[in-house]
């Protein structure tokens, strides 16, 4: 099993294979023998090649804390295909394209105001139902082709957000 | 599996808006399922207590294994009928746990009107000889009910899915080799008299205990014969004689614990196998469903965020994240439970619509349980939409839902209006449970829309003949009707009715939907077979 991991910002690839009394961890091309055994109350004996310590782990959905020698480390365990992802997001998007066509109800932004993540930018309705254009990343109002109450189709350009 | 990732700031004004106004519902609906289940007249309480007799809620106590969740169904069935004479329509419906089996419980209600049958007591009643039909669940009735409610029988009896449906599902029951066992606590009269003789099983207490075509009063009117309930069809007649009824019990308590041992010679069935992992709580609260949900029913909201809050790890697999945008679709865990998720954000587009029908298909190739979430205002509308063909996607999506042979689940979240309602699983196409939460309003088209229509159509009736209206009289139309629309379109007034299987505290719906899934793969998966679809 191939795994993914980010400690102190930094990803970690690892492979895990099971073999019979212990596992084998491949990082770097580099195999190392392990075993862990649970000793109870979050506390574990883990055996890396013959060497052994025993550490405090706790999980919390994809977070591990552990507790080693006197010193905390935080380990998040990475999505295969997050990690894998190109990037590709929201946060380079420029244009707001209408999801649906429809009228604009409100307006709640300014041309060169600058607005942070989540804000609200244009509140549009179509079939019955409003829905509000939000801010995609923090970003300055550069053009705004729609008054309140003008109609637009599907895809029209709402907004624009530059950095 | 990748995490959603919530965009909702707990701290906004609007948030914080919608949690006291959906709080408020949540408590609305507690106080109304608290009064349906407990608030009875003394003298009614005291008459049970004349009798021998134990509570409704005290025998389904008795009879469930304790600390085992039970999934109560139509707990509100009938609070807008009859003057709200009989909460819960006169009888307890739901899904529990005996001695180990998932059974479906029926418990007729004698502290109201002797546990008579309403109209709606009989739709309650098919429905759950339905739901046992469509998950092959076992059931036990505990039976205690004067019979039809007779000033009302023209509602009940004559019409297909009235009584004698009732009647009907229980030998169809039979014949699937699905086991029924009826304990006999009070009268079972005329058509009740079937309930225990067309089980495999019954248990009738000694003295309250009566199982009789007709009752002294009616046997006296007949042929003149003075007779005791006891004499006429009491434990010993049936356990005795006339071999009607198979185990006589001296108490409640001693019938219930007869119920319970003969359920555990119940042999189980294997279900049928879906995918299935370990078992991880949503990572956002779910508490947070009730500042996400907006108190304006206009007001759409992410779909992704409901979700977040009642899956497995928050975690899902999106289907076609980037196409038909106003239709969110995709794989996700509950209690471990691998299903396909359809929500609403928005109203159904060509692509939409055509998405929805791809991925039903998918989770039945793969023999993955359906959940519908409904938010939904319609397909779209239009001329251009008319011209792609937005009738014939919208007939696909319709098709590939009613055709579907997987479990399908449906939670009413916000509006249900027009034919989204059709293909996001409404209330025909045999959902194995559908719930509804508070805030949501069902109608064939909003009720703004219902009452300019209405108008308009007046409008032009009065101008052919010269005369115009004032604003004070288009109100005086107008008006009316919104009321009843909003009266009649509101959550209650569903499940009232028996819509839906029940009104849902939003954060019960991931349990909710937990114990649906588990009592549906009793059931075994057809293979995958559709109708055909216009292109």
């Amino acid at each position: 099993m191939r795994s993914f991991y980010n400690l102190a910002d930094q990803s970690i690839e690892v492979e895990l294979l099971r073999r019979a009394a212990s596992q084998l961890l491949i990082h770097n091309g580099e195999e190392s023998t392990i075993t862990i055994k649970a000793l109870g109350d979050d506390e574990y004996r883990v055996t890396v090649d013959g060497c052994s310590a025993s550490l405090f782990a706790i999980q919390k959905g994809d977070q591990f804390f552990i507790h080693l020698n006197g010193n905390n480390y935080q380990i998040e365990c990475e999505d295969e295909a997050q990690s894998a992802s190109g990037g590709l997001s929201d946060a380079d998007k420029v244009v707001a394209n209408a999801p649906m066509p429809g009228t604009v109800v409100s307006v709640n932004v300014t041309t060169g105001q600058t607005v942070k993540s989540g804000e609200s930018l244009i509140v549009i309705e179509s079939m019955k139902m409003e829905t509000t254009i939000a801010a995609w990343r923090d970003g300055v109002v550069c053009k705004i082709n729609f008054g309140v109450g003008d109609s637009f189709d599907r895809q029209a350009e709402l907004i624009q957000l530059e950095e | 599996m990748q995490r959603i990732i919530s965009h909702i700031n707990t701290n906004a004004e609007s948030f914080k808006e919608n949690s006291l106004y959906n709080l408020k519902l949540r408590d609305e609906l507690k106080e109304k399922m608290q009064q349906a289940r407990f608030d009875r007249p003394q003298r009614d309480i005291d008459r049970l207590k004349r009798q021998d007799k134990l509570f409704v809620r005290d025998r389904i106590e008795l009879l469930l294994d304790p600390g085992t969740p039970f999934l109560e169904l139509s707990t509100l069935a009938a609070n807008r009928s009859y003057d709200g004479k009989s909460p819960s329509a006169s009888m307890i419906t739901g899904i529990g746990i005996v001695n180990g089996r998932e059974v479906m419980i029926h418990a007729d209600d004698a502290s109201v009107k002797g546990g008579a049958w309403y109209p709606l007591s009989m739709k309650k009643l098919v429905r759950m000889l339905d739901i046992a039909i469509e998950n092959q669940l076992p059931v036990i009735h505990l039976c205690d009910s004067a019979g039809g409610f007779l000033p009302l029988q023209s509602q009940f009896f004559a019409d297909r899915y009235h009584g004698g449906r009732v009647f009907r599902n229980m030998c169809q029951l039979s014949k699937m080799g699905v086991p029924q066992l009826s304990v006999v606590l009070g009268h079972c009269t005329a058509g009740g008299a079937y309930i225990p003789a067309l089980s495999e099983y019954s248990v009738i207490v000694r003295g309250t205990g009566a199982v009789f075509l007709g009752g002294p009063p009616l046997v006296k009117a007949a042929t003149g014969e003075i007779i005791t309930a006891d004499e006429l069809g009491g434990c010993d007649l049936h356990t005795q004689v006339s071999g009607t009824a198979d185990y006589p019990a001296s108490s409640e308590q001693e019938a219930i614990a007869k119920a319970r041992e003969i359920v555990a010679q119940f042999s189980r069935k294997e279900k049928e196998k879906i995918e299935q992992q370990a078992v991880e709580a949503p990572y956002y609260d779910s508490n947070e469903l009730y500042g996400i949900v907006p108190k304006d029913n206009k007001i759409q909201y992410d779909v992704r965020e409901l979700i977040a809050r009642i899956v497995d790890g928050s975690r899902f697999s999106e289907y076609q994240p980037a196409y038909g945008s106003t239709l969110i679709c995709g794989f996700a865990h509950i209690w471990g439970y691998k299903v396909g998720i359809l929500g609403n954000n928005g109203v159904l587009f060509n692509d939409s619509s055509l998405k929805g029908a791809h991925f039903m298909q998918l989770c039945n190739q793969n023999k993955t349980p359906l959940v519908f979430l409904q938010n939904i205002t319609g397909f779209m509308v239009g001329r251009e939409y008319e011209q792609n063909g937005i009738t014939k996607d919208g007939a696909k999506m319709i098709m590939s839902q009613a055709c579907s042979v997987v479990p399908k689940f449906t939670v009413m979240v916000g509006g249900s209006f027009g034919a989204g309602n059709y293909g996001m699983c409404g209330r025909a196409y045999d959902s194995r449970l559908l719930f509804s939460w508070p805030n949501t309003k069902i109608s064939v088209m909003g009720g703004e829309q219902a009452a300019d229509v209405l108008v308009d159509i007046k409008l032009s009736q009065l101008k052919k003949e010269g005369i115009t209206l004032s604003e004070e009289e288009i109100a005086a139309i107008r008006e009316p009707v919104l009321a009843e629309y909003e009266n009649e379109s509101d959550a209650y007034h569903s499940t009232s009715e028996i819509w839906d299987d029940g009104i849902l505290d939003p954060v019960d719906t991931r349990n909710s939907l937990a114990i649906a899934i588990s009592a549906s793969l009793n059931k075994p998966i057809e293979e995958p077979n559709f109708g055909i679809f216009r292109f």
